[in-house]
């Protein structure tokens, strides 16, 4: 009965967001308080459906009742209880219904946390989500239901893919899904400030926080699959340029546009258009990524054409809300009232030229994805867009940027001045010099680009926080004044020195590891002793062990630096015998930043012969703890209380403001 | 009926969510003005604290200054006039009364199986059992012994139907078992040995060898544990023992015996491996024997089936066991063996029916009535 209620509440789900599309809208239209006020009800109402629906299915997933055909598909028996609940979402429908919580998780916020939103935008943002909820649990329930019943049951389940049954996949769709839906909002803020055909003066304020959750969130799980990847597939890289990693890392690029965008229209209300075009942007790319990974497009062009329905149907909710919300963009753009005027060298301006270069590079990302389906798709040739390409394309407009990143802060609101910022910029400058030498003369005149790359890490991380003690005004005011005054800047500053910090960091880790790595792939035979960097690694000896359902080949052996035991490693391969599936678990050896990962290749004609790759990776851990600093600077300019928009004043306090104003 | 007041609970619920705040009525909403104005003193605020830290210079604040002045007395001019249309609030409730139910039922009937219960294995493990299905038997054992690892009659039961159905490593892990519970077997080591030379592709592993020594050790006449042994001596380069216990199958073996003709093959294997011509001569084998039981046709034709096939090949068996056994019921052996039929296939009925006929059949004999009272204890139909 519990799975037939769950059944019935997604239902019920589908019609609260039929009601939810419509009724605040028209209230909104004929400015009836009493219409508007039913979305956040109507929200509420359907976080509770969608959640029982989603604890319904979890809980047919934990008793294994395999009368609902899709925890037959997808789980066992006796599969461990983590990776019975984490099955939920280890599959299209449960991933789908957790997109649609997720959603329905964001809709219930705006209607709790937005009390203080005028009303008609509140029922114009709920009236959008309600738009993208019904396309969603139209969606779910007509090609993709979670629900559908066998009877009789079959005893036993078909168990999940062995690669998915690990604690990396338990989080990091959650994470992404956060991160993407959250976007949603930002979309719904735009659209709805297009219907009303005027942005509220409160608008980006609003649209900021949403916009910075779901980044972090994005930053969270594009970061965690990174790692994921690294350490499980075994192939020793930490990013591919691979379709499925472009569709998470697009919407992140465009995202981070938009946060800076909204600072700039929050302040100055510039850059209206740039914020509402890039907020529609975002959520589109969000539906793209959702689209790829879904759709089976990926897998092949034909296998979409085969079985179409899903694919045909997520095509047209794309082509519905990316297709419309540019319609009426076009329409009701040019009413957007301009804001503040600004020179092109200022604040806004600089924010225009981070735009322009994260829109542009998040171009070519989405050109590399999607030429290949698309050639595949006319010719049937079929090509991959790998590494090469992005180098050319994306690296070159990534400089520029990471260069002018500094600058940012420095500039002035409406006017800057380029000269005043560079030499307060002297010390960060300095810095990069001798970060630059000091790099050269350790890897002894090494390769010049990585010396030069972990100057410009030093320019970012040292650049980022010269800007707060310039703020704090320390050579003018003394050590305790200052220390005073720092402690006085908003958490946004801080938040915006330690992302763009958390940027330097992700860049020496990147720079390290592709400069200065060191790899080696040989056949060893016991005994054999390998020189891998710094490294010597001896490999002792190789058995076969036995796990719960794998066999697996694991090699022992033991790392030294300098003659002395680093490490004993354990790498292995291993098959899963059900689905005769091989897996690579490498070993992987953190000091310090570095690591050194071995793992095995490919087994070699003879028994007693092992081929094993080895990598010395300096500094690779800075990749995705950078990532960790850059959502640290992301929480820290969230709790910033002032971004919270405060309640109309009485009439009283009204008058006194502009008058200490003056 | 249970389902249908919580459905109808739930739709009521969902209804009352979106009538209630309807029905609050007309409540005065704060004007959008008073929103902006809120907000642009707000940024008046924060530019003169950018402008005290420098983040702006003076005659842009200035700028700036009469930019948010100027919103600021637009936001006031634009103190709307309140609107006198009647609210919608009421039609709006009847929608929603009549839109959620209608729809809610209408795409729900379509779709759902509202009759259907929920089925978790605890509720499909208590059902009576479907005998055709060898999946649905062997998850009845494994969740039994999930709870009771020490249950030898269950691993009995799965090791060689998992080596049938290619599960090798299950059936290398339910062999382990075995001995574990009871100490090697020569039977038991036999088929452990066959199962990890399966389950490794043919190979020979040490524990493999092991296994296989055992059961020739305890039992000369294991044929299988010496034909894998020999393989496994083979592969190890010990060619001349490889075709000493070639040889010794053969000494063994009655004339006719299936098995014959593969040893043949493997000898022949040893033999180059040892560099001696293939025609070298073989010992004399037993005089043939009429063949009895199953023969290996039978047992090959068993191996290719479906698990359907299977199952009703081996129900077919035991029905014509029962038959027998009623023509000739003296034959402690054959009771035995059905009683653990019907008990691992959850008859139960059926079982103490049988060990009601075999304790009648030998009420005069004790030793031959406590060996079958302890099969019955052993599936459990007796304490």
């Amino acid at each position: 009965m519990i799975v037939e209620i769950g059944h019935f509440a997604l239902v019920l789900a589908l019609a609260l967001a039929l009601l939810q599309s419509v009724v605040p809208i028209v209230g909104a239209r004929r400015d009836d308080a009493a219409l508007m006020a039913v979305g956040g009800p109507i929200a509420l109402a359907q976080l509770t459906f969608v959640g029982l629906s989603f604890a319904a299915l979890t809980y047919a997933y934990v008793i294994s009742d395999f009368s609902v055909a899709n925890v037959y598909e997808n789980s066992h028996s006796l599969k461990p209880m983590l990776y019975k609940v984490t099955g939920v979402w280890g599959n299209h429908e449960g991933s789908m219904l957790l997109w649609v919580l997720i959603l329905a998780l964001f809709g219930a916020s705006v209607a709790v946390f937005g009390r203080n939103l005028p009303a008609s935008l509140k029922a114009n943002v709920l009236g959008v989500q309600g738009w993208i909820t019904v396309a969603f649990l139209l969606f779910i329930l007509v090609t993709s239901n979670p629900f559908i019943r066998m009877n009789p049951a079959p005893f036993e389940g078909q168990d999940l893919n062995p690669i998915l049954q690990d604690i990396g996949l338990a989080i990091h769709p959650p994470l992404l899904y956060l991160g993407y839906v959250g976007f949603s909002i930002s979309f719904a803020f735009a659209v709805a400030a297009l219907i009303e055909g005027r942005i509220d003066a409160a608008w980006a304020r609003w649209v900021r926080p949403w916009t910075l959750a779901a980044w972090i969130f994005l930053t969270a799980g594009i970061s965690m699959g990174s790692y994921w990847a690294y350490y499980e597939l075994g192939w020793g890289g930490w990013w591919f340029w691979d379709p499925v990693e472009n569709a998470s890392f697009m919407p992140w690029l465009l995202g981070t546009a938009l946060l800076h965008s909204a600072v700039v229209m929050e302040k100055r209300n510039a850059l209206k258009i740039w914020t509402v075009l890039l907020a529609i942007l975002t959520f589109s790319l969000s539906l793209l990524g959702t689209f790829l990974v879904r759709s089976g497009v990926l897998t092949s062009v034909h296998a979409f054409a085969t079985d179409p329905a899903r694919g045909v149907f997520i095509l047209m909710i794309l082509c519905v809300f990316i297709g419309g919300s540019l319609t009426l963009f076009a329409a009701r753009a040019a009413q957007l009232t301009q804001g503040g005027v600004f020179a092109p060298v200022s604040r806004e301006g600089a924010l225009v030229l981070n735009n322009i270069l994260l829109t542009a590079s998040c171009a070519t990302v989405l050109v590399g994805t999607l030429y290949p389906l698309a050639l595949e798709g006319v010719t049937g040739e079929k090509i991959s867009v790998g590494a090469p390409f992005f180098n050319l394309t994306f690296g070159p407009m990534m400089i520029p940027l990471l260069m002018a990143v500094p600058f940012g802060p420095y500039l002035a609101w409406k006017r800057g001045d380029v000269l005043g910022a560079s030499q307060r910029l002297m010390v960060a400058f300095a810095a990069a010099i001798v970060a630059t030498l000091v790099a050269f003369y350790l890897t002894s005149g090494g390769p010049v680009l990585a010396a030069l790359g972990v100057g410009l890490a030093a320019w970012l991380i040292v650049g980022a926080f010269s800007e707060l003690v310039t703020r704090a005004r320390f050579r003018e005011a003394g050590l305790a004044t200052g220390l005073r005054r720092l402690a006085g800047l908003p958490r946004a500053a801080f938040g915006t020195a330690v992302a763009h910090a958390g940027l330097g960091v992700t860049l020496l880790g990147i720079v390290g590891v592709s400069t200065l790595q060191v790899e080696n792939i040989l056949v060893m035979t016991p005994g054999q002793t390998a020189t891998i960097g710094r490294y010597e690694v001896t490999f002792d000896s190789a058995e076969t062990r036995r796990g719960p359902n794998f066999t697996e080949l694991v090699a022992h052996m033991t790392a030294r630096k300098d003659g002395e035991v680093v490490a004993k490693m354990d790498p292995a391969k291993r098959l899963y015998t059900a689905r005769q599936m091989p897996t690579t678990e490498a070993s992987i050896v953190t000091h310090g930043f570095s690591q050194l990962y071995v793992t095995l290749g490919e087994e070699s004609e003879r028994t007693d012969q092992l081929v094993v790759r080895m990598f010395d990776k300096p500094m690779v851990t800075l990749i995705w703890l950078g990532s960790l600093v850059m959502m640290a600077g992301g929480l820290l300019s969230l709790s910033d209380r002032r971004l919270r928009v405060g309640a109309p004043k009485p009439a009283r306090a009204a008058s006194a403001a502009p008058v200490a104003a003056e | 009926m249970l389902v249908w007041i919580v459905f109808a609970l739930m739709t009521v619920a969902a209804t009352l969510a979106v009538i209630v705040p309807l029905a609050r009525g007309n409540r005065a909403a704060t004007p959008a003005s008073a929103h902006d104005k809120a907000v642009y003193r707000d940024q008046l605020a924060e530019l003169e604290r950018d402008r005290e830290r420098g983040l702006i210079g003076a005659a842009e604040a200035e700028a700036a200054r009469a930019e948010i002045a100027r919103r600021l007395i637009r936001a006031d001019a634009a103190a709307e006039a309140a609107g006198g249309r009647r609210s919608w609030a009421r039609p709006a409730a009847v929608a929603a009364m009549v839109v959620l139910p209608l729809v809610t039922l209408g795409v729900y009937a379509g779709i759902g199986s509202p009759t259907l219960p929920d089925q978790p294995l605890r509720a499909r493990l208590d059902a009576p059992p479907d005998p055709n299905d060898v999946q649905q038997m062997i998850a009845r054992v494994e969740a039994h012994l999930v709870n009771e690892p020490n249950n030898l009659e269950g691993w009995r039961v799965l090791a060689p139907i998992y080596g049938r159905l290619g599960r090798l490593d299950d059936a290398v892990r339910a062999y382990r078992e075995i001995i574990r519970l009871e100490g090697p077997t020569p039977p038991v080591s036999e088929a452990l040995g066959e199962a990890l030379v399966a389950a490794n592709g043919g190979l020979v592993s040490e524990e493999a060898q092991a296994a296989l020594d055992a059961a020739v050790a305890a039992d000369p006449e294991r044929v299988k544990a010496r034909y894998y042994r020999a393989l496994g001596l083979l592969q190890s380069g010990r060619n001349a023992e490889s075709l000493a216990e070639y040889d010794e199958i053969i000494r063994r073996s009655p004339a006719d015996a299936p098995w014959l003709e593969p040893v043949r093959e493997s000898r022949r294997q040893a033999l180059a491996a040892l560099g001696q011509p293939a025609d070298t001569a073989e010992p004399a084998t037993l005089p043939p024997r009429m063949a009895a039981g199953p023969d290996a046709g039978t047992m090959a034709a068993a191996a290719a089936m479906s698990p359907e096939e299977r199952a009703a090949m081996v129900d077919g068996m035991v029905q014509r066991l029962a038959d027998r056994l009623a023509e000739a019921p003296n034959d402690p052996a054959g009771w035995m063996q059905l009683i653990r039929a019907y008990g691992v296939m959850e008859r139960p009925d059926d079982a103490s029916a049988a060990l009601k006929k075999a304790e009648e059949t030998f009420k005069e004999d004790p030793t031959v009535l406590a060996e079958i009272r302890d099969v019955a204890k052993s599936v459990g139909l007796i304490p």
